[in-house]
């Protein structure tokens, strides 16, 4: 299934500029295997060996992975991955 | 005595937050070495024209003065940094942080929680704006959140730009977060605000505190 995965400003020059792209797979670690298909270099901006790096967070719609199931979190159609990451700025 | 609030960072977000808390009658610690640049003007409401080449934190201090006389400001003309943080933002009863750089984000959370005080962290980039007030022992702290520091370079304002109406809401928010923290209200404590000024859209999501972070565990 595909869904709607929000891209934060840091990462867009890795989705040429998209603020938002499709995602496809099952579960939250699918999609990101999917993302790093079509937008390469995005799987390592958002995990690293232990998992999804420190410093981002994933939220599907309004809950963050990390208090779901992480990585192995289902998904179904209807739902928006948002990448959030620690920003500094203003 | 009225509370004094450190405000780290006198730009997009400290201009909007210290002018709300100045009139409310909350006394400022203004810190920021920087000053003024021209292309700072469409953001900084604080500043003017006539103030570009100033220190920030003395051109805001006269800024106040003019639009709520009688208000508390001292200025701070320096960044912060280890050797002196702690110093700097000694006797304050909360921080309100809007630097420009992810170390100081996080010196100010690991000083902050040495010394118990509370602070609220806020952020903005293009169209996006964050905010996370931390009060210690209640919800999540900076370092629950964003646990450390990225060893890669990160897009700031400097380089995505930043819009002028988002950086208001977010010192707004951070303002009202820090006067809730100063009447003892702890309810939006370990809350990440996420707001979208293109879609306008507000959200904002409760974190716990993490079990082994370095600032929140046995102490």
């Amino acid at each position: 299934m595909a869904i709607t995965v929000r891209v934060p400003t840091q990462l867009r020059t890795l989705t040429a500029g998209k603020e938002e792209v499709s995602g496809t797979g099952s579960t939250v670690g699918e999609i990101i295997d999917h993302l790093e298909g079509a937008h390469p270099g995005i799987k390592d901006r958002l995990l690293d060996a232990k998992g999804i790096r420190r410093f981002v967070n994933l939220y599907l719609n309004e809950d963050d992975v990390r208090f779901l199931d992480g990585l192995n979190t289902p998904v179904k159609d209807t739902d928006t991955l948002t990448i959030v990451p620690a920003i500094a700025g203003g | 005595m009225s509370p004094i609030v450190a405000v780290i960072g006198v730009g997009g977000l400290g201009c909007p937050a210290a002018l709300a808390l100045a009139e409310a009658g909350v006394a400022l610690r203004l810190i920021d070495e920087d000053s003024v640049e021209r292309s700072n003007l469409h953001r900084q409401v604080l500043f003017t024209d006539a103030d570009v080449g100033r220190r920030k934190v003395e051109a805001a201090r006269d800024a106040i003065a003019k639009i709520a006389p009688g208000a508390r400001v001292e200025t701070r003309a320096e960044h912060l940094v280890p050797e002196s943080a702690e110093e700097l933002l000694r006797g304050v009863s909360a921080i309100v942080e809007g630097s420009d750089n992810l170390p100081t984000k996080f010196l100010t959370a690991d000083v902050a929680a040495g010394l118990r005080v509370p602070v609220v962290h806020g952020a903005c980039v293009a169209w996006h704006g964050t905010v996370l007030p931390v009060s210690w022992g209640d919800g999540a702290c900076y370092r629950c959140v964003f646990e450390e520091l990225p060893d890669e370079e990160m897009t700031n304002c400097a380089i995505a730009g930043v819009y002028g109406p988002v950086t208001s809401v977010i010192g707004a928010l951070m303002a009202a977060d820090a006067l809730r923290l100063l009447r003892g209200d702890r309810s939006t404590a370990g809350n990440l605000a996420r707001y979208d000024g293109w879609r306008q859209t507000f959200r904002s999501t409760r974190f716990p505190r993490r079990q082994g972070c370095p600032l929140c565990g046995e102490r």
